[in-house]
């Protein structure tokens, strides 16, 4: 029994780092669509530093930096140019695909799996450090956001972007704030994603970027509901992808709508939700 | 505001082909790839027809779309919507094939429009009794029936073609037939205009259309009316799942003639960029269909030709909805009033 | 502090909201700003606190010019202002929102979170000792948020403070007190402005009183005592072109066989019955029960605290919180009743099931009522049958006597002239019950003595007219008074 927990627990890491991310973003009331994208994204520059630089903490960070960096000068073009941020960065979803697919062509010569001798690491350890320090992260952002006062800005942004304007805080830098630190939570989730599996697969982020809005909907935007709404999706996910020994018949592709028809089942069976909600 | 949307229209497509140009001079590094994008098409028969065939098929699924955002809301699963449109569709007319070929299409038709309408209505109930938000649910939906449906192809229904991942081919009788050999354009696209143009009718030529637009502007004052909310709600998504399903159906009655596994990979993104382009006008989608077909069918030929790789046409979806976006600023919802 | 505008013009497309307006206003004394709806008011409050943009003229401080790129910039020079409905932060406590933005505080002064706590404690004890600053503002009183908000402008040390309709959320107690203390700051040097449309107030609490007539400085006193409420009453006569209409024959076309005059038509009489209902983030009521009946106005007041806004979505079918009780609407020829726990007591339905042509005038006339987006000629013709009309539109904006267009947008109007377009399109179907809510909010003195004589002249032609009102609504009008606090209402026949 506690291995199976302990197992949900390693799952969720990165989809809780993805939630997390979409929750910063649902607070300053622009939802991080862009997510998906990013994670792809990520976990492809992470593979790539880090056989480049031969180093998988320099693979990480530039990963992580480039993404952030990334969002944050698109939000600024989308501030400038006054465009509409949600179709931004549903743009920036295709883009990022296929972006990953043409760069994984000019460097590597294949838009397939990518593997390299000098990407490989030991399954459980990998397992068990990355799951780690996603916690940690998550532990520390948690207390930043409810205990400083730069937290407390952040998650009333969206809500009550007025009171903040009339008390002379700049609410533009908050929702800067936000999509970037989603940018970093959603980067982290591919890093993880990629470490885990020694290799870069295309579309490895297999939809957690979508996941994670619909953990945070599910959670009713508080931060105890989304963590509960990812572990409830993650509980499923790994039962789920358990079903193979006990049904040897039952295909891949089934398994693969199997999280999205956790959490469309999870929106029907939570409690009545209404508009004052 | 009809010069607003022609202008503003205008401006994202133009910026599109600007950038597309300049991709296409950088992957291929000669002029003659941007040359033969913007005007290659037009030289070949069979490119002109694909033109117009996917054209009529952004028509189908962009007035989908467009009815939807008329009331604010968004289908972001009109892939699913379409595959399950055109499996269907070659299912009920496998099923069907003793029957007479027009009442065999009618029931293909029917449950082209039923199916894709009940994925639709799955988000309505969750917006109605969960308050959830039709755009994600709409996502996760159809996302949750993809992988089924290409289970199906490639398990019990798959036709026993070599390794072609498809249904068995829907019988002579039952097909439309290609009217500009030897391109795909089928004589099922000639009557899309005419429904954009009903859609248009309906939209800014009626009471209900009225109330539409109204919704899409704001939901309280739509309630504060009395307007039929539950009726708009369950009338607009099962319209636009119906559309969508529409789609599905001339793309395997009138051009693959089955359902292949993907077929409809990147034409729910591109009918909801035709009808961001239109802003949601039914009428203005004829144009901005064709142009948004050419730009993409284009893409796909240089690709072939100049050996640049598909993913150039991802990269122009991502550039043409980027400059959809800045037509469409201030998409944040009033913060104290959310509708 | 001495703070003036010189010359000040602000523009919006077809309309001058401010034009050439100078005014001053010195340190240490209170002055009253009054005026008539659509005056300036409010918009001369938003460009001193650095909210809005100006178009021409200057902001003097001490006699230098300033310029505020935004409200951060107000803040730092010592202008802070305490809107009318007060902006604090629903889901967060009231010491949070008064931390918020102290960092900003004017002259730069860097408060640490001890100062701030030692200083709001002061205020509270002095000002609103029943202030509880843990509790979540969603839970306060409408006069705690008054508070509140007044204490986090305070602790920036502001050498300006500008109060816009203080009194709207205090009781007379509360009033007095509020500018007993006013008048110490004063004393001590702060330069405070009032907006007020209660003219006793700017006679007797304020020193000098600037009154506004169509964006300029239509009359200024330099002592209050000079200004008297028949002064104030000359100076704030609308022209003809802005009036309310008071008879309800303008309004409602009165040829029987038409629409039919209310004495041919049917007479209905709505109940009410222990309506209860516990909404998450509204005040709750408990076994509310009334009758509004035919050919008398009946009154409901209180403050929204004690679920005005509630009942108000209750009997205007918006309610969705789940609430228990029954309606029941009888007319002459049939009676309808309903639980309020079907849902069925709609908009829709009260509107088009029940033969009343209900009007319905909600207390949010912006976003419920309208909304800034909607074009002139949809705000008017969104329940007309058929599409947008140009001839029905065009004849509502005569009969409000508004100057707009029909393909204007609803952001244009001023909030009188939104008041009228609404009430014109309510009335114009000639109802046989009608639901007001807050119908006097916001209004200057003659505009909402026309509105409640309108309102009665419907009552007197023998339709149902509901009123829920937080302000001061003339019970002589009204046949049945009622008065609803902490959620249970009392009282009933006038």
């Amino acid at each position: 029994m506690t291995d199976i927990i302990l197992n949900i627990f390693f799952l969720s890491a990165p989809l809780m780092l993805a939630s997390f991310g979409a929750l910063i973003s649902e607070y300053a009331g622009r939802s991080a669509i862009f997510i998906d994208g990013i994670i792809n994204l990520s976990a492809f520059l992470c593979y790539a530093f880090t056989v480049l630089t031969k180093s998988t903490a320099a693979g990480c960070f530039f990963a992580v930096l480039f993404c952030v960096l990334f969002i944050f000068l698109f939000l600024k073009a989308v501030e400038r140019a006054r465009a509409n941020p949600f179709l931004a960065s549903l743009a920036l979803n295709i883009f990022s695909g296929a972006l990953v697919s043409l760069l994984s062509v000019e460097l590597f010569g294949t838009r397939g799996v990518l593997t390299s001798p000098s990407f490989v690491f030991p399954a459980q350890t990998a397992r068990t450090v990355t799951s780690a320090a996603a916690y940690l992260i998550i532990m520390v952002s948690v207390i930043l956001l409810f205990a400083t006062k730069r937290g407390l800005y952040l998650r009333i942004t969206g809500s009550d972007s007025d009171v903040l304007l009339s008390r002379g805080i700049n609410v533009a830098a908050g929702k800067t704030a936000a999509w970037c630190l989603a940018a970093f939570f959603a980067s982290c989730a591919g890093c993880i994603l990629t470490l885990r599996l020694s290799s870069f697969v295309p579309n490895i982020s297999s939809g957690r970027g979508w996941l994670a809005l619909a953990a945070v909907f599910l959670g009713k935007r508080t931060c105890s509901g989304t963590c509960v709404a990812v572990l409830v999706m993650c509980t499923g996910e790994y039962f789920a992808s358990n079903l193979q020994n006990v049904f040897p018949g039952i295909s891949a592709p089934l398994l693969i709508s199997l999280p999205y028809v956790t959490a469309l089942l999870l929106l029907f069976l939570e409690p009545n939700s209404t508009k004052e909600d | 505001m009809k010069h607003t949307i022609r202008a503003t229209g205008a401006v994202s497509v133009t910026a599109g082909l600007l950038f597309t140009v300049i991709l296409l001079v950088a992957s291929s590094r000669t002029f003659a790839a941007a040359g033969d994008f913007l005007a290659g098409s037009f030289t070949s028969l069979y490119y002109f027809g694909a033109i117009l065939n996917t054209a009529s098929l952004f028509m189908a699924a962009g007035l989908g779309d467009a009815v939807l955002l008329t009331t604010g809301e968004f289908n972001l699963g009109g892939e699913g919507q379409i595959y399950a449109g055109g499996f269907i569709t070659a299912v009920v007319l496998s099923a069907t094939s003793t029957f007479p070929p027009v009442v065999s299409l009618i029931c293909a038709l029917a449950a082209a429009m039923a199916v894709p309408a009940c994925m639709t209505l799955v988000s309505g109930l969750l917006r109605q009794f969960k308050n959830a938000n039709i755009l994600l649910t709409t996502f996760l939906v159809s996302a949750a029936v993809i992988p089924f449906i290409d289970s199906l192809i490639a398990g019990p229904f798959r036709g026993s073609y070599g390794n072609l991942l498809a249904t068995s081919f829907i019988r002579e009788a039952v097909r439309f037939p290609h009217i500009l050999a030897p391109s795909p354009l089928s004589a099922a696209a000639c009557t899309l205009p005419l429904l954009c143009t009903a859609g248009w009718y309906f939209i800014y030529r009626t009471k209900q259309g009225k109330q539409l637009q109204i919704t899409g502007i704001s939901n309280e004052f739509a309630e504060y009316c009395g307007y039929p909310r539950t009726k708009i709600l369950y009338g607009t998504l099962a319209a636009s799942g119906a559309l969508h399903g529409i789609t599905g159906f001339i793309a395997v009655t009138g051009t693959y003639y089955t359902c292949h596994s993907g077929f409809y990979t990147g034409m729910g993104w591109d009918a909801l960029s035709c009808a961001l382009i239109a802003g949601s006008n039914p009428a203005a989608l004829i144009p901005s269909s064709l142009i948004l077909s050419w730009i993409f069918t284009s893409a796909d030929r240089v690709a072939l030709n100049y050996n640049s790789g598909f993913d150039i046409s991802s990269l122009i979806q991502g550039i043409m909805l980027s400059c959809i976006a800045i037509q469409y600023a201030g998409g944040e919802k009033h913060d104290r009033h959310h509708s | 502090m001495d703070i003036a505008l010189a010359h000040v013009s602000k523009r919006y497309l077809h309309k001058t909201v401010l034009d050439d307006l100078s005014v001053s206003f010195r340190g240490g004394m209170i002055h009253a700003l009054l005026g008539e709806n659509g005056a300036g008011k409010s918009t001369t409050a938003a460009i001193l606190s650095g909210a809005l943009q100006y178009d021409s003229g200057e902001i003097l401080i001490g006699g230098n010019a300033v310029h505020f790129e935004n409200q951060r910039d107000a803040v730092k020079a010592g202008i802070v202002c305490v809107r009318q409905r007060p902006l604090l932060a629903d889901s967060i406590s009231v010491m949070e929102n008064i931390l918020l933005g102290t960092e900003y505080s004017s002259a730069g002064r860097k408060l640490t979170r001890r100062n701030v706590l030692h200083e709001a404690e002061k205020y509270r004890q002095k000002w609103a000792p029943q202030l509880d600053f843990r509790a979540r503002v969603v839970h306060i009183g409408g006069d705690e948020r008054f508070y509140a908000s007044l204490i986090a402008a305070l602790i920036c040390g502001p050498g300006v403070l500008i109060l816009d309709e203080p009194s709207a959320l205090l009781d007379w107690e509360q009033r007095r007190a509020l500018y007993a203390n006013i008048r110490e700051l004063a004393e001590g040097g702060m330069n405070i402005i009032v907006i007020t449309h209660i003219m006793q107030e700017a006679e007797l609490y304020t020193d000098t009183v600037t009154v506004l007539r169509k964006g300029k400085a239509a009359e200024q006193y330099e002592h209050s005592r000079a200004f008297t409420a028949e002064m104030c009453a000359e100076a704030c006569i609308s022209s003809s072109a802005g009036a309310v209409r008071t008879s309800a024959g303008e309004y409602a076309d009165g040829e029987c066989g038409k629409t039919g005059c209310a004495s041919c038509r049917e007479k209905c009489t709505v109940t009410f019955t222990d309506i209860t209902v516990r909404p998450k983030k509204r005040p709750a009521l408990f076994g509310v029960s009334f009758r509004a009946e035919c050919g008398a106005l009946t009154l409901i007041k209180g403050l929204r605290e004690s679920g005005l806004g509630t009942l108000e979505n209750v009997v205007t079918g918006m309610e969705s919180a789940r609430t228990e009780g029954l309606a029941a609407i009888e007319t002459s020829s049939s009676r309808c009743e309903l639980t309020l726990k079907s849902k069925k007591l709609t908009p829709h339905f009260l509107r088009y099931k029940t033969g009343l042509h209900t009007a319905i005038i909600p207390s949010d006339r912006t976003f419920r009522a309208s909304h800034p987006n909607l074009s002139i000629g949809q705000l008017l013709c969104a329940m007309h049958d058929g599409m947008v009309n140009r001839d029905y539109t065009d004849r509502l904006i005569r009969k409000a006597d508004v100057a707009i267009q029909g393909d204007e947008k609803a952001s244009d109007l001023s909030g009188g002239m939104l008041q009228r377009l609404i009430l014109a399109r309510e009335l114009d179907t000639a109802p046989l019950y009608i639901i007001a809510c807050e119908p006097l909010q916001g209004l200057d003195a003659q505009s909402a003595c026309s509105t409640a004589k309108l309102l009665a002249s419907f009552a007197s032609k023998g339709c149902a007219v509901l009123v829920l009102s937080s302000s001061d609504f003339p019970e002589e009008l009204c046949g049945s008074v009622y008065t609803l606090e902490g959620g249970k209402i009392t009282g009933g026949n006038a």
